[in-house]
């Protein structure tokens, strides 16, 4: 939740965002605008929400600013919902099972075995192909990342750039008005994915 | 708008993970074998998997085979799972990983095409606010069809830099607290508040012309 303390002393931002339309006139404008967005998400709780819903009370302009806010974040509703394929979540165990089964051969032995693991691998992956080729439209092969997929699932484990690091590149944008948290230090993009984040 | 709260850091939840959890109870009991577990959590998450992926590539298919990757990754953790944070924050972090990273190959693939790169719309605000303001000009004043319109939103989104489009899919599509995007994304509160709000006016600006308000706003001025 984003504090009282926070808005109060939030310093106006002579951000590169600003456009000559929305340039508030009063410092109170400015400091009220830059919390429209957590004051609808209902992230702004006590003495903050107090004081922007004052604010918006006596000020039209404000009040406009909010209003396009609402409107835009409606308008996102416009995006369709996907509806999920039936047989996904068989090809999804399919290709755990495969999976599972190329371990366990390649656990069993030595390089031969790991060999056969991944002759298994391959016959497993031939038999997912088979449940695209039945569940999904001929004229609908499978896609070089499907391939990708199921050829190079642990290659791909390890290309994540996590969002820290871009966090690093926009808390540095951020100028000081802005708190960094010690958690999106650059230090945090350490993190594994199988650490549970 | 009903957003659950949570702790931003489950700190070795460990066995409690479990009870406080469903989700965890299911990674455990994969750990220790009973694959149908697994069955059950692709059955618990397919749908907002695919949904949250959809948001970010835009194409069914490809949300489902890059769904199909969140979930595997998924089950290749079963051995070594550590329960440290809800297992929604996790299963979430590796999809908007996923998605971002399909997205960064497809920008890859589009690089010489494409003239206003997502770097471009972080350094160089000047030539983003001419690029919105000939979207404009070259608009009829007349009210959008509903498939153009969800074209424009579809692009709005796709433009946002990648940080703030994780922000606004979670709040959004997602009705995530700004503590839980917080807990997804590695960054702070205050992080989470300053990409939506900068999310916000992008989008605004990118979709001012389908806005009844805009005008309004404007014949005020
Ligand atoms: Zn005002």
């Amino acid at each position: 939740m984003v504090g009282g303390r926070d808005f109060v002393s939030h310093r106006a931002v002579t951000g590169r965002n600003r456009r000559v339309t929305m340039e508030p006139n009063q410092p109170m404008c400015r400091r009220v605008r830059e919390n429209l967005s957590a004051y609808l998400d209902g992230e702004l709780k006590g003495t903050a929400r107090r004081l922007i819903e004052e604010h918006l009370a006596e000020c039209a302009e404000c009040r406009a600013q909010l209003d396009e806010l609402k409107e835009t974040w409606r308008l996102l509703d416009e995006l369709e919902e996907p509806i999920v394929h039936n047989d996904f979540r068989r090809e999804v165990l399919a290709l755990a099972r495969a999976e599972a089964q190329a371990e366990q051969i390649a656990r069993e032995g030595g390089r031969r075995s790991v060999l056969a693991g991944l002759a298994a691998s391959a016959a497993a992956a031939v038999f997912v192909f088979g449940l695209y080729a039945s569940s999904r439209p001929l004229s609908d092969p499978p896609t070089p990342r499907q391939r990708e997929a199921i050829t190079y699932l642990d290659l791909l484990e390890n290309v994540d750039a996590l969002l820290c690091l871009d966090q690093a590149r926009e808390l540095q944008s951020l100028g000081q008005s802005m708190e960094a948290s010690p958690a999106a230090a650059p230090a945090a993009t350490a993190t594994k994915e199988a650490s549970g984040v | 708008m009903a957003k659950t709260p949570m702790a931003a850091t489950y700190e070795a939840i460990g066995a409690h993970g479990a009870a406080v959890d469903p989700d965890v109870a299911l990674m455990l009991a994969l750990a220790r074998g009973d694959e149908s577990a697994f069955e059950e959590l692709v059955a618990r998450h397919q749908s907002r998997i695919v949904a949250l992926i959809h948001r970010f590539v835009g194409d069914e298919a490809e949300a489902e085979d890059l769904a199909q990757e969140v979930f595997l990754r998924v089950y290749r953790t079963r051995d070594r799972y550590q329960p440290k944070a809800r297992f929604s924050t996790w299963i979430y972090r590796i999809a908007a990983n996923v998605s971002l990273n399909a997205l960064r190959s497809r920008g890859r693939r589009r690089n010489i095409s494409v003239p206003l790169s997502y770097e471009a719309t972080e350094t160089q605000e000047g030539q983003t606010s001419a690029h919105v303001e000939d979207a404009h000009a070259d608009r009829p004043g007349a009210r959008m069809e509903q498939e153009e319109l969800r074209t424009q939103v579809r692009e709005a989104i796709d433009q946002l830099p990648e940080n703030q489009k994780v922000a606004v899919i979670l709040n959004k599509y997602e009705n995530l607290s700004y503590d839980e995007i917080g807990a997804i994304m590695g960054c702070s509160v205050m992080a989470v508040k300053s990409l939506l709000a900068r999310a916000r006016t992008n989008l605004r600006e990118r979709l001012a012309h389908y806005m009844s308000t805009g005008r309004m706003r404007q014949s005020l001025a």
